[in-house]
């Protein structure tokens, strides 16, 4: 757990939810993330990894059940940069502060230009993300989430996208954020070696199949020291551990 | 190379012009010399038509652009709102407009607010459509992204969605343009009385008294309002879009 963090994790308790005309995609679905760590969760394609961080993130609303989120802000970390495209770096990263309203335009300017600098992008922030590469526009997307010091950071595999190179450096940035900025994280992803690297717990998510409900079949704990870096994915700790989880998928 | 054909394709036209026109008395085909010196020595008159011809096709271009997005608005706030009035306005752009605007006269006299109706009816349905779908045309991660951090309908409007309607609208105002000036020339054609001169009246007046170069030449300088207005169009949505549109995220 990241250092002096004293705030609530996520909380799901015997939640149910399905998408209207259709059988649930969970029910009775329990699970904990504890304050200040990286849970990842794996799973196949369409298993509800998705839903889970829109549940979590207040998105969806559960059907039954309860979801409790840390206090605090919450980030959410798309897939794709979801950058818009019309503004600028600085003024992507500004947009939820915008939103908040009430914020001081020069604190607004601090913590964008914070925030981009952060991510190595404080040369970028005039920059349209047209200019941009895959990369660089998933950091200004990490750049975004932060902005607003958010205490949970939900994460929808946001290295999916990226080439190996780009992905590799994106990974050390993550743990960095995470190492000084101490939130909550909930980041799903298929690659099980990145879920073993940067987390603290991985969750196996499976289904039995149409119309069946999700459930979480398998909690590793990755037990493997931090900070961590690339070299541990020739650990053969990593490996065994990916093995495992391989298995349970 | 590619860049002379269009030329030499105009070259090739003027000759056969000039060649039918040698066979044909000047009140059938005057020849694009006597074509030329009509224009010139009208030019005066002819300039104040455009001019006069151009204003009411900016009007209805503003009218039909306030409507068509007010309405596109009003559909994407209610779907029941769309389903109820969306056949009315598809109504409105298969009304032939030289039905209408003799009506029109009884209603308004005559005048430019003719050619402004007439203009502004024509030019609605391309924007209304355009609107609609630009407004619409936002990633579903976009609206979560603004939704997330508590943004309004407004807000959503605002920030999101009518800067990402843009491409949309100016593909849809490159199409009604053209047709304002059609359809002001058409609102003209029953509606001006000469007082100020129009396009419409001139192309009307000189075809009706046998001045058949001046027919011409009004149909040139017609032709000459609508590439200036599809030019200026197309201008504007090379500053405002193309910097950023067509970036794939």
């Amino acid at each position: 757990m990241a250092e002096g963090v004293a705030f609530d994790g996520v909380a799901f308790d015997g939640v149910r939810f399905g998408w209207r005309g259709e059988a649930p995609l969970f029910d009775e679905l329990s699970l904990r993330v504890p304050a200040g760590e990286i849970v990842a969760v794996v799973g196949a394609s369409g298993c509800g990894k998705s839903t889970l961080l829109r549940l979590a993130a207040g998105l969806l609303t559960p059907d039954a059940g309860r979801v409790t989120a840390p206090a605090g802000e919450r980030a959410f970390v798309f897939q794709r940069p979801t950058l818009l495209p019309w503004r600028t770096l600085a003024d992507n990263v500004r947009l939820p502060l915008e939103l908040a309203g009430g914020a001081d335009a020069r604190d607004a300017d601090d913590a964008v230009r914070e925030a981009l600098g952060k991510v190595g992008l404080a040369d970028d922030a005039d920059k349209l993300p047209r200019a941009l590469s895959g990369g660089m526009k998933m950091r200004a997307s990490l750049a975004r989430a932060l902005v607003t010091r958010p205490t949970l950071m939900l994460l929808d595999e946001p290295f999916g996208a990226l080439d190996a190179l780009s992905r590799r450096a994106l990974h050390a940035v993550f743990l960095a954020l995470w190492r000084r900025e101490g939130f909550t994280a909930l980041l799903v992803t298929h690659d099980i070696d990145e879920a073993v690297l940067l987390s603290d717990r991985v969750l196996v998510m499976s289904s039995r199949g149409e119309g069946v409900p999700a459930t979480l079949s398998g909690d590793v704990t990755v037990t493997l020291p931090r900070p961590r870096t690339r070299a541990l994915l020739h650990d053969p700790a990593l490996g065994a551990i990916a093995r495992g989880l391989e298995e349970m998928l | 190379m590619s860049r002379l054909l269009p030329l030499a394709a105009a070259a090739l036209l003027l000759l056969a012009w000039w060649g039918l026109s040698l066979k044909y008395p000047p009140v059938l085909l005057p020849s694009p010399l006597e074509v030329l010196t009509e224009g010139w020595s009208g030019r005066a008159k002819l300039l104040e038509a455009t001019w006069n011809t151009a204003l009411s096709s900016a009007g209805g271009l503003l009218i039909a652009g306030a409507f068509g997005m007010s309405g596109g608005i009003l559909f994407l706030r209610s779907r029941w709102l769309e389903a109820a009035l969306y056949p009315y306005a598809l109504l409105v752009q298969t009304v032939p407009i030289v039905a209408i605007a003799p009506l029109l006269v009884v209603w308004l006299g005559y005048g430019a607010p003719v050619a402004v109706t007439t203009a502004a009816i024509v030019a609605f349905f391309p924007i209304l459509t355009a609107a609609n779908v630009g407004l619409r045309g936002v990633s579903e991660e976009q609206v979560e992204l603004l939704t997330l951090y508590g943004a309004s309908w407004w807000q959503q409007l605002i920030k999101l969605r009518l800067p990402a309607s843009l491409p949309y609208l100016f593909s849809g105002l490159r199409t009604a343009v053209g047709l304002s000036v059609i359809g002001a020339i058409i609102g003209e054609f029953v509606g001006s009385n000469g007082a100020p001169p129009t396009l419409g009246y001139l192309v009307l007046q000189s075809s009706r008294s046998a001045q058949t170069g001046t027919t011409f030449a009004a149909i040139f300088f017609a032709t000459a309002l609508a590439l200036a207005a599809f030019g200026a169009v197309r201008l504007a949505e090379s500053r405002l879009i193309d910097p950023w549109h067509g970036d794939s995220q």
